[in-house]
């Protein structure tokens, strides 16, 4: 129906009204002379009707034959558009244009999407797309998915499948995430577990090997913990792998203050804009040097995103010395040390006591004193065999 | 003569329908009427209006009168080939 609606717009059709006479005998005749006529509706005294262009102009006889009267209520479709706009050049042109624009974006990518990945992030695989062709705006007659496809399995270290879908302007990139292998112990390499540092032992988990100290003792960085020599039965020795955790008391001493910090501030920074469509750059100003960082804005509906937009370069140096002057921004910078450093001992440690002093009322804020915490100090340390053959 | 050449392929028709067995509705000679509920009427077969009314629409169809009554009638599209009446249409009748 859609398809006979667009025909008879393309071809240009009239809504008529007949008035008096014998409607009856209008539509009869007309169908025998071959006048195309739809959506006939009674009204009263009149008859409203639809036919073509050509059928109006023989619809007279018909009309005459019956004694109706028939005139033009509206004249609808393309050509009697086109005569009403015809001194309107703009109009035509911006039709061209939109046509043109079409064709060209048609054949080109508007979005790239990545599909299947968990643990690697969306960004690798679209770099790693991009760099073999797959980005907004590439054509997508250059495109030969199955290859690109191979090469992004390549380049993307963790995965053990990719795919590469490109339908119409979209590209769908299909992944699967291989399983990382385990870690496998060296348990056959004989091996001491000794202290990476200071502290007094609190726990010992010994999995493999002969716990060389009991818990309380005092060890020093280097000290045996869990030996990897096993005495047996017999008195003989048997070397192991010396597996296990050794727990101990350590101290961190902490010493913050925004004194002998010296700082660096903003120099000078610069931005430029650069027009984007569909792969074409336009820069609004001169390129920057140095390190450079991009913003790119696409024009979307938060569904599909057109390879139109906005890039925003922006260059930033820091390069002037200064150094704090005021009590509350030399509290604020200690305060964010302290807090820094608590940050690095509770990533593998547990804190168990503090002991610090502080002081962010004086012009220079201070933040001394000790944290006692329970860390694991046992690390692997290679027993060098010499092997005597027969 | 003239008469005798039209109901000649009537005859032949019927025949060549009776001894292949061939069901009523492919005979040029009786109209074929699709419904969709009471909204849209198709007629195949369909020779002529006799009255037409925005209540009534009575149309020609060979050996059949065929009257439809109802409310906002339109007819959607009117040719030598296929009829096809919009509206509400409330009562069919059949007449000789």
């Amino acid at each position: 129906m859609f398809i006979l609606k667009l025909v008879r717009f393309v071809l240009g059709y009239v809504l008529f009204t007949a008035t008096g006479g014998f409607p009856e005998r209008f539509i009869n005749l007309c169908t025998k002379n071959h006048i195309p006529l739809w959506d006939l509706k009674h009204l009263g005294d009149t008859v409203e009707g639809k036919t073509t262009v050509s059928g109006y102009k023989r619809i007279r006889t018909a009309a005459h034959r019956s004694g109706v009267r028939v005139r033009i209520s509206k004249k609808c479709g393309l050509p009697f558009l086109r005569e009403r706009n015809k001194k309107r050049a703009g109009l035509a042109v911006g039709l061209a244009l939109a046509a043109l624009l079409l064709c060209l974006l048609s054949t080109r990518i508007w979005t790239v999407r990545v599909e299947g990945n968990v643990q690697i992030h969306d960004e690798q695989i679209l770099r790693a797309a991009k760099s073999l062709g797959v980005e907004m705006g590439a054509r997508t007659s250059k495109l030969d998915a199955q290859k690109i496809a191979q090469e992004l399995q390549k380049q993307v270290e963790g995965l053990s499948w990719a795919a590469v879908n490109i339908d119409a302007c979209k590209a769908v990139i299909e992944v699967r995430e291989s399983t990382p292998k385990p870690d496998i112990l060296d348990t056959k390499t004989p091996a001491n577990i000794v202290a990476s540092e200071n502290g007094v032992l609190t726990r010992i988990e010994v999995y493999s090997g002969t716990a060389a100290l009991p818990v309380g003792s005092a060890v020093l960085k280097g000290d045996l913990l869990i030996s990897g020599v096993v005495l047996n039965k017999d008195n003989s020795e048997t070397l192991h792998g010396a597996q296990g955790h050794v727990y101990a008391k350590v101290e961190r001493e902490i010493d913050c203050s925004a004194e002998n910090t010296a700082f660096v501030k903003l120099s000078g920074e610069n931005t430029r804009y650069i027009l984007y469509c569909v792969g074409l750059k336009l820069p609004l100003g001169r390129p920057l040097s140095g390190q450079v960082y991009t913003v790119e804005t696409y024009l979307s509906n938060g569904d599909t995103t057109l390879p139109v937009g906005m890039l925003r370069e922006h260059t930033a140096a820091f390069s002037t010395p200064f150094a704090l002057t005021e009590a509350p921004q030399k509290a604020r910078y200690t305060a964010k040390l302290l807090a820094e450093e608590y940050r690095r001992i509770w990533q593998d440690s547990v804190v168990l006591e503090t002991n610090i002093s502080l002081d962010f009322d004086t012009d220079a804020p201070y933040a001394r004193g000790k944290i006692v915490c329970e860390k694991e100090i046992g690390i692997n340390q290679e027993i060098f065999v010499e092997k005597i053959s027969d | 003569m003239a008469r005798k050449s039209r109901k000649q392929p009537a005859k032949q028709h019927r025949s060549i329908e009776q001894t292949l067995d061939l069901p009523e509705i492919l005979s040029p000679s009786v109209p074929h009427i699709e419904m969709q509920g009471n909204q849209e009427i198709i007629i195949d077969g369909c020779r002529g209006i006799l009255e037409y009314d925005e209540d009534r629409i009575k149309l020609n169809a060979g050996s059949l009168v065929l009257s439809f009554g109802g409310s906002g009638l339109v007819i959607k599209t009117y040719s030598e080939n296929q009829t096809v009446l919009t509206g509400e249409v409330m009562q069919i009748s059949f007449e000789n």
